[in-house]
């Protein structure tokens, strides 16, 4: 069932976003284990569109918000005005469905707090009460790994909330023709519809937490996070937070293909974009030109896989 | 589609009529019984079982027989026989089946025994065949020309000259020349109970032969000269008793292994067999321990009961006429009377297994359907483990860090003709290794795709040479 609503899903997607489907996935399988996404990228790769696209497809209340240093956490939060002899709340732009943080880094690290903080509690709390956030809530942070310069680095606490971290890359080939071919007439994003709803959505998700995961891939990814807090070059490795995003991944990666159970193979997927922004390499094993992603290929190619012997 | 020939199964027809023909057809019951024994544990998927029964189907041999000595000793030699021929036939064939390189090699003991020595040359027909039969059973479902290896004529030439070596040393009718009873202890002969002569006996009373008339004749008389009448009618009655709840426990034990049961007590079973057939034999021995003193060879080095000779009687002939119970004749039989219960309980503890399982059909009954996809379960991750196996002896190992996908994708690479039945096999055992699903007919498929994958490599690597040089 997920399958299907899945192959709707991307396929309207990806009437925007050209030769993306991998990235699409990763997404998708990050909103079905209730999680948030870092997108990562140079500028123009299609970032914003996948979100908007992403959106417009779920049926889900869309809001964009541009990270700059002068941004209040109340600019996201919102705030109570006094109005007829009361207090009223106005909600920011966090209370909606699928929240767009463009250029997350760009914000004071306050500010980034205030979100990330709603992010993981699925709530804001102002003047002693609290509002719950609506469900399902996404957010797809973006983040410019070339411009460093006034950006605040995302702490690996913070970086830790992140369920995964996607990267799009630029198109290839035949697909970035496709593009130009499709965006010449008219942006295709303004004739996209909803093919499914935000109950659709909430039912997902609770059929991924369902999916099995045998004992045999209990003990593989236990292994699998454990060999990242001792290898060689690595300063922090996964925390166990990450191995709850890591099988909850896993999981929604195995019912996007239909299947009820984990196999290893969903395992493999989900550590490059569950693991990868989380590891933090040392300064010596940088300059040895090592990546979060070449340690991550070594650790899965001597973490033995649970198969008959 | 599949490609299951007619002219193979002729062949496999062919293979037993040359088994019968090169055993002696005394020993023709026991082979009827292995064969059959041998398809039941084949179709309930318990290959590694036949090991450890097939030193049943020989016990017929007992059946009637007489507490002499001699005749003692040729049941005896003919149980270990047949025994031997099927347990070195079954581990020959089951190996072949693994993909074994020379699987042969498990019948060069059957060297030793000159007329039985065809049996060396049937299976070597039988690898030959077999080889053969996978290659043109793979080669229809590729839809290729059938092209068979250097492998298959050349077992098949072997084949053919060791049975005729084996015909001209002994002639198939050999068979119906068999010596009687009381020259079949010699060493090398071919000690089997031979069939009923009817000649007529010196010495009224006295039994010689090891047939079942002869032991009528003598069974008939004893009740003149043999104090004991009881003790005999007890001894066979034990016997039939023992033989019935064997046959009993075992249909019951296939049962249960086939419906992936656990045997918790059903691997005692060749335990208790051999208790019994211990016993019986103590008791015989000292029993007929009168032969003792007249027989020649082997018989003459059996051990006597202390204080046990003053009883006996020797008749004319050297046969025994009263039977002696003495306490190593009592242990002997009350251990085979105690191997006989402690088998009926297993068996009664068997069936009680099978009679929990409802009678309503297997859909409807959730454990029964638990029962029979933890069978299937099994026999879908034993049929991959084979796959990994053969794979390996092919110079293809799974590495410790591939996972079934990514390993059958390599594989697909260096056979894309068997990519579809890789990822088939692949996807069969996921279900079962992560998922915990399986059902009978995937396992029949899982099974099936284990065994053909690998010969497609074999197939390939023979066929071009150049994936080996590529593997090299």
């Amino acid at each position: 069932m997920i399958q299907t609503w899945f192959h709707k899903l991307s396929s309207n997607v990806e009437q925007v976003i050209v030769g993306k489907h991998e990235e699409v996935r990763r997404v998708v399988a990050t909103l079905l284990t209730g999680g948030h996404v870092l997108l990562e990228d140079v500028p123009g790769t299609g970032k914003t569109t996948l979100a908007r696209a992403l959106a417009k497809s779920l049926g889900l209340e869309f809001r964009r918000v541009q990270f700059t240093p002068d941004l209040l956490p109340s600019d996201l939060t919102g705030v109570y005005v006094f109005r007829q002899g009361e207090f009223e709340f106005r909600s920011g732009p966090l209370f909606t469905g699928l929240l767009l943080a463009d250029e997350l880094n760009r914000a004071t690290p306050k500010t980034q707090s205030a979100l990330l903080e709603a992010m993981a509690e699925g709530q804001v709390t102002l003047e002693g009460h609290t509002h719950p956030l609506p469900r399902p809530f996404l957010v797809i942070a973006t983040q410019n790994p070339i411009e460093q310069e006034g950006t605040y680095r995302l702490p690996e606490a913070q970086l830790d909330r992140f369920t995964a971290r996607v990267r799009l890359g630029y198109p290839e080939g035949e697909s970035e023709r496709e593009m130009l071919r499709r965006m010449r007439q008219a942006s295709p994003l303004d004739e996209l519809r909803p093919v499914t709803t935000a109950e659709a959505v909430l039912e997902a998700q609770r059929a991924v937490r369902k999916v099995r995961v045998s004992p045999e891939m209990e003990d593989y990814l236990l292994e699998v996070v454990a060999a990242t807090r001792k290898a060689q070059g690595v300063v922090l490795g996964a925390s166990p937070r990450a191995a709850l995003a890591l099988e909850r991944f896993a999981q929604a990666l195995a019912a996007l293909e239909g299947r009820d159970y984990v196999i290893p193979d969903d395992l493999k997927d989900a550590v490059f974009p569950v693991l990868g922004h989380r590891l933090i390499l040392s300064y010596e094993a940088r300059l040895e030109g090592l990546t979060p992603e070449s340690v991550l290929h070594v650790i899965l190619e001597r973490v033995p896989v649970p198969v008959e012997s | 589609m599949r490609f299951q020939p007619v002219m193979v199964q002729a062949q496999w027809a062919l293979v037993l009529i040359f088994s019968f023909l090169a055993l002696p057809k005394e020993s023709w019951p026991g082979l009827v019984c292995g064969v059959i024994l041998f398809w039941a544990l084949w179709r309930s998927h318990y290959r590694e079982g036949f090991a450890w029964f097939s030193s049943l189907p020989g016990l017929y041999h007992f059946l009637g027989v007489e507490a002499t000595q001699e005749s003692l000793l040729a049941a005896f030699g003919a149980w270990g026989l047949v025994s031997f021929g099927l347990l070195l036939l079954s581990l020959t064939v089951s190996s072949a089946s693994r993909g074994a390189r020379f699987p042969v090699l498990y019948l060069l003991p059957l060297i030793a025994l000159r007329p039985e020595g065809y049996l060396l040359g049937i299976v070597l027909l039988i690898q030959s065949l077999w080889t053969l039969t996978r290659e043109a059973s793979l080669s229809g479902q590729l839809g290729r020309r059938w092209v068979t290896t250097p492998k298959a004529p050349a077992g098949l030439l072997a084949a053919a000259v060791v049975l005729a070596a084996g015909a001209s040393l002994a002639p198939l009718g050999i068979a119906t020349d068999s010596p009687p009873p009381s020259k079949v202890a010699e060493p090398g002969a071919h000690a089997v109970k031979p069939p009923a002569p009817a000649e007529p006996r010196s010495e009224p009373g006295l039994p010689e032969g090891g047939n079942l008339a002869s032991s009528k004749r003598a069974r008939a008389v004893s009740t003149q000269t043999n104090p004991l009448p009881l003790l005999d009618i007890f001894i066979q009655v034990t016997l039939a008793l023992a033989v019935l709840v064997l046959g009993i426990a075992f249909v019951l034990a296939v049962r249960a292994r086939a419906r992936g049961q656990p045997l918790l007590r059903g691997h005692l079973m060749p335990l208790l067999v051999a208790s019994f057939g211990l016993g019986m034999l103590l008791a015989w021995f000292q029993l007929s321990r009168g032969d003792a003193g007249a027989a020649e060879g082997p018989v003459t080095a059996l051990p006597r009961a202390p204080g046990g000779s003053a009883d006996q009687t020797v008749a004319p002939g050297g046969s025994s006429a009263l039977p002696v119970l003495d306490a190593s004749a009592v242990v002997g039989l009350l251990a085979a009377l105690a191997a006989v219960v402690v088998l009926s309980a297993v068996a009664w503890s068997l069936a009680r297994q099978l009679k929990k399982e409802p009678s309503h059909p297997p859909e409807a009954s959730p454990r029964r359907g638990e029962g029979e996809k933890a069978a299937s379960a099994s026999r879908i991750r034993r049929a991959y483990q084979q796959f990994l196996r053969l794979m390996e002896q092919r110079g293809y190992p799974r590495t410790v860090y591939e996972s079934p996908r990514e390993y059958a994708t390599r594989l697909g690479k260096h056979s894309p003709a068997v990519h579809a039945e890789l990822h088939e096999l692949t996807g069969l055992y996921e279900p079962v290794r992560y998922g915990g699903y399986a059902d009978e007919a995937q396992a029949e498929r899982a099974e099936r795709l284990a065994e053909l994958v690998p010969d497609a490599f074999s197939y390939t690597l023979d066929a071009t040479g150049d994936q080996q040089r590529e593997k090299a």
